[in-house]
């Protein structure tokens, strides 16, 4: 995949610009919030994720980037596993990640090329069940649970839904 | 009171030792008990200094270090009379190694301490920056309502962040899907950028993460 760099004033590879006459500090905090919540590509992925949970929670940006539980029917550590694949989804989208940290994933090339978050955030999910083993401590997560859940043999499995 | 004689209480605080006597005093000013007023007053003369006479803290990273090797005893604590004595040694390659170079035996230093105080910088700028990510969070949640200040909530938000970020560190995942958290709440911080991040064409960190 084809590194993308910025330019010296700061454009983004989506044409996004820093504010002007801002400080270094100011627009990487301005950066961040471009990159990891109001992006098109990375707004594209909360339909994904509020979709999986019950409709009566609003996902917030506290709850991707603090780690925050939305609601108690998520377990804590899936939602971490959850908040770090949505996060990586929305850089890999952003186009402002190395090829060799992309290489890293260990993610199918396919899927990083089409940059789609929604099929990121899911292939991402699907590595993070195969990392886990039979003898994981997310053995007993029934059917019920939202984003994955735990085989008879204590395997996980996705169940993520996403919006058509 | 008295259940102890003097001499029998002497001989029981110097078995002690200087670090049992400085927990024993400290133990008798917490409580406020009245055996305090037993101990022999050259003791709690010589370690009032210790509990209500801190010495300053140091205001650069080199002064701290000076400190920290005074109380391990690596810098040698010479007197100017001692000086030409010591010369004398140098040029007859009779060099006296101090007796215990690597003493510890300093009442008010200890590994706990020495890392935290050495971390302080360190852990101050990791909190702010988790508290300005907070903040970010906050308002962009709720964009169009009045500026309100968000900072009380950010700072509870963000004293829960570390018990978090050892929880996500224990996720049987590989350590690259974990960094990106790293990156995301240190954003902004002077010589956290890079991890992934390309620099743009004047190789400037900052901006580009």
């Amino acid at each position: 995949m084809k590194r993308v760099t910025m330019n010296k004033a700061g454009d983004q590879p989506c044409g996004w610009q820093h504010a002007a006459a801002s400080s270094h500090a100011a627009q990487a905090l301005q950066l961040r919030e471009h990159v990891f919540w109001t992006y098109t590509e990375a707004s594209a992925i909360r339909p994904a994720i509020q979709l999986n949970l019950p409709v009566t929670v609003q996902l917030l940006p506290q709850h991707v980037w603090l780690l925050e539980q939305p609601c108690l029917t998520v377990r804590k550590e899936v939602w971490y596993a959850v908040c770090l694949a949505a996060l990586t989804a929305m850089l890999i989208a952003s186009g402002l990640i190395s090829a060799s940290t992309l290489a890293r994933t260990g993610l199918e090339p396919t899927v990083l090329e089409t940059r789609a978050v929604d099929l990121l955030l899911a292939a991402a999910l699907k590595y993070f069940a195969a990392c886990q083993g039979s003898a994981s401590s997310f053995s007993d997560l029934d059917q019920a649970h939202p984003f994955v859940y735990a085989w008879p043999n204590g395997s996980l499995a996705v169940t993520l839904q996403l919006p058509p | 009171m008295r259940l102890l004689s003097d001499g029998t209480l002497m001989q029981l605080l110097s078995s002690l030792g200087q670090r049992g006597q400085v927990r024993l005093i400290k133990c008798l000013n917490h409580t406020g008990n009245d055996l305090l007023e037993c101990l022999p007053q050259e003791w709690t003369a010589s370690l009032d200094s210790i509990f209500n006479h801190p010495p300053p803290a140091p205001t650069s990273h080199n002064a701290a270090i000076e400190l920290l090797l005074y109380h391990t005893k690596w810098l040698p604590q010479t007197s100017p009379q001692q000086q030409p004595q010591q010369d004398q040694q140098h040029q007859h390659g009779a060099i006296q190694p101090s007796p215990n170079p690597l003493s510890l035996n300093s009442p008010t230093l200890t590994v706990r301490a020495a890392t935290n105080f050495l971390m302080q910088p360190s852990q101050t700028a990791r909190m702010e920056a988790w508290q300005q990510c907070a903040g970010s969070a906050i308002t962009l949640a709720a964009p169009t309502q009045p500026q309100e200040d968000t900072r009380p909530t950010a700072l509870a938000i963000a004293k829960a962040l570390p018990v978090r970020v050892r929880q996500v560190c224990r996720l049987p995942w590989e350590n690259n899907w974990k960094e990106i958290r790293w990156r995301l709440l240190q954003h902004g911080v002077v010589g956290a950028g890079g991890h992934g991040w390309p620099m743009n064409e004047a190789g400037d960190h900052e901006q580009s993460g």
